[in-house]
């Protein structure tokens, strides 16, 4: 059995002349101004609250950078080579990328002259020493990783714990 | 020299609000809703109106907004529908007036027990007359959602208000 529609149709047709003929321009116009004003507010706000939190970040990553790389303190040594202020593990891991898993040590880091050293410890729990150098035009520089070094090479005339002559 | 776009907007409004708030008032049942949905479907309509590349889409763009406003605003809110005054309007018992009154009557409150989707299927296919395809396209789902849909709409007139469907057979 099919249905015969032509009543539903009928009375749909019917039904709808309850919707009434209101003018309904100006109040289209008058609801879309007020979306847009509403949008264009909530943008408004959306971008400040972007550019106070971009700006927030940017200050206290500021704030709390670890220290650059240290200029040299410009002390002299007896022997009239330049020296420099002895660097943090913190400035020395901006300068070099440890594999996963290293760590620099706790202890201090080993200053002679122009050398920093510091102690590196590997997951397995063994050692290694990475060794920095500072020059005047270019600051602090990863130099080298080992147990040791010849500090005759290295051009040390002090005595160092990472010399092995 | 040619309409601007505003004043090609103005005229469309000016001459199809009426069709418009008759779609309307069959989605909604209510006078006040169905002029809220045709003022958010218009709303929306003027602030695309510079992108629809042709006045002659502002109809469809219009309709579409309106069928999906409708269901978006079912599912944030449940609003009570009410029927005009004017609706039980009196009529002589038996008359051709009388039966097609009693008709509507059944129709508005049939159509207030179908699921959204269902009302609109119906409005689209049986008010407006669109084939499968445009109420598909119309409503943005397949074909087969509006066979489902008109199908199930259907047997559930046939439940709540069976004089729609078959009261020119019991005549004949």
């Amino acid at each position: 059995m099919t249905d015969d529609l032509g009543p539903l149709r009928q009375a749909m047709s019917d039904l709808s002349e309850h919707g009434g003929t209101a003018d309904m321009y100006e109040r289209a116009l008058l609801k879309s101004r007020q979306v847009q004003r509403r949008r264009a507010v909530t943008t408004g706000a959306v971008a400040a609250a972007v550019v106070f939190a971009i700006g927030g970040t940017v200050a206290f990553a500021a704030r709390h950078r670890p220290d650059p790389p240290t200029p040299p303190a410009s002390t002299h040594t007896s022997d009239g080579r330049q020296n420099s202020s002895c660097p943090s593990t913190q400035t020395l891991g901006i300068l070099v990328e440890l594999p996963a898993g290293w760590s620099f040590a706790s202890r201090a880091v080993e200053c002679v002259e122009t050398w920093a050293a510091a102690d590196v410890r590997r997951p397995d729990a063994s050692g290694v020493i990475y060794l920095f150098h500072y020059t005047a035009g270019t600051g602090w520089r990863f130099h080298d990783q080992g147990t040791g070094w010849d500090c005759q090479e290295l051009g040390l005339t002090g005595p160092a714990s990472f010399c092995t002559s | 020299m040619a309409d601007s776009i505003d004043d090609l907007f103005c005229e469309f409004v000016r001459t199809r609000s009426p069709a418009l708030l008759r779609t309307a008032f069959l989605l909604t049942g209510d006078r006040h809703l169905a002029e809220d949905l045709v003022q958010d479907a218009l709303a929306r309509t003027h602030r695309g109106r510079r992108r629809l590349d042709d006045p002659g889409h502002f109809e469809a763009y219009t309709r579409r907004a309106m069928y999906h406003q409708h269901v978006s605003w079912w599912r944030r809110r449940k609003v009570a529908e009410s029927l005009p005054g004017e609706l039980a309007d009196v009529a002589q018992p038996g008359s051709d007036h009388a039966r097609r009154t009693d008709l509507k009557l059944a129709l508005h409150q049939a159509l207030a027990q179908l699921t959204q989707r269902q009302r609109a299927v119906l409005v689209v296919r049986f008010f407006e007359d669109r084939s499968e395809a445009e109420a598909a396209d119309l409503l943005q789902c397949s074909v087969g959602t509006i066979k489902s849909q008109t199908s199930k709409a259907l047997a559930r007139m046939r439940e709540i208000a069976p004089e729609l469907l078959s009261a020119v057979m019991e005549e004949a």
